[in-house]
């Protein structure tokens, strides 16, 4: 069969079948009838768009929560308690050094090395809220400390540094 | 002149929704708001019908075009259930199963161009001329968008063909 055939009798087609299925479609409303159903469109479509955006709002709002949202370090939590000062900064060099926060402060605190010899490990400071247990201080890296800061043998209730 | 052309253009925006009769309805009342906003620019007052085809088919495009589609298919899926399904009435339903056995669903598959030009020729059956004005194009590029729109057309029936013969 030859294209143009073949085009005739799908271009038939085509016209056959608009025609039946545009009379399902029924005839004109009335001029009052289409604007009231204007209307009733138009009015579920705003109220859909307002359901949309308070939806995209708050997802939005819930992205951010969860972007934003820091969990309390075990450290900050501690530090609340003052009852049970953690300690901060150890003599291993920071193996169990605390996360820095955003209030948190690097600093120097002097230790020692095996030999007895001073030495200054970095750790953090968090203003108020951690301190350095005395009890649980080494002998060995108060003296460490002392021999630093030139207070040998000094033993003051400082409970945070 | 809504009851004039109302009918055409809903019939056109039906075929350009690809059986889709809340789009369709949609889709013909937006032309018809815009036709009414524009109608004190409009001059060629023995032309209206093209004007309003020319409406409805930058209405369609801009409506495909537009990032908010999927929004808007979803919520009018939600707001026809259940309610509108009543208020269309067994007559809407028909329509939409009787659309997935015609040709013109095939249609839908076709490049846009491609579509609009065999909606206006086989459904409005427009002719050549008019729907050039309608597109704002030359008659050969009417005629080409006919011809390759039918060739695919035939392609797909060509290969239902095959299919069903297995």
């Amino acid at each position: 069969m030859r294209n143009d055939e073949e085009f005739q009798l799908i271009e038939n087609r085509l016209s056959a079948e608009a025609r039946r299925v545009g009379t399902g479609l029924g005839g004109c409303p009335s001029a009052s009838s289409l604007a009231a159903e204007f209307e009733r469109r138009a009015r579920r479509r705003r109220r859909t768009q307002v359901a949309c955006c308070g939806a995209a709002l708050a997802l939005l709002l819930a992205g951010l929560t969860i972007a934003l949202y820091r969990p309390v370090s075990p450290v900050q939590e501690l530090g609340r308690n003052r009852s049970e000062p953690e300690p901060v900064g150890t003599a291993n060099g920071g193996a169990s050094k605390p996360e820095p926060t955003l209030v948190a402060i690097p600093v120097l605190i002097a230790s020692h090395t095996e030999d007895g010899q001073p030495l200054v490990v970095t750790g953090w400071y968090i203003p108020e809220q951690a301190g350095i247990d005395l009890l649980d201080f080494p002998p060995a890296d108060f003296d460490a400390t002392g021999r630093l800061y030139g207070t040998e043998g000094e033993a003051t209730d400082m409970g945070t540094i | 002149m809504i009851a004039l052309h109302y009918p055409r253009i809903r019939r056109a925006a039906l075929f350009l929704s690809n059986g889709n009769v809340w789009d369709a309805d949609d889709l013909a009342q937006e032309t018809l708001l815009q036709a009414a906003r524009g109608w004190s620019r409009f001059s060629g007052s023995d032309r209206v019908g093209s004007w309003l085809y020319t409406i409805l088919l930058n209405q369609h495009r801009r409506r495909r075009r537009s990032a908010a589609r999927f929004w808007r298919r979803c919520l009018g899926w939600l707001a026809k259930n259940p309610d509108n399904s009543v208020n269309d009435g067994p007559d809407k339903r028909m329509l939409s199963e009787e659309w997935r056995t015609t040709l013109w669903s095939a249609v839908a598959e076709l490049p846009e161009p491609q579509r609009q030009t065999l909606v206006l020729r086989f459904a409005e059956e427009l002719s050549y001329e008019q729907i050039a004005e309608i597109l704002g194009c030359p008659i050969g590029t009417v005629k080409s968008r006919l011809h390759h729109g039918l060739a695919a057309l035939q392609k797909n029936l060509a290969n239902e063909d095959v299919k069903n013969a297995r």
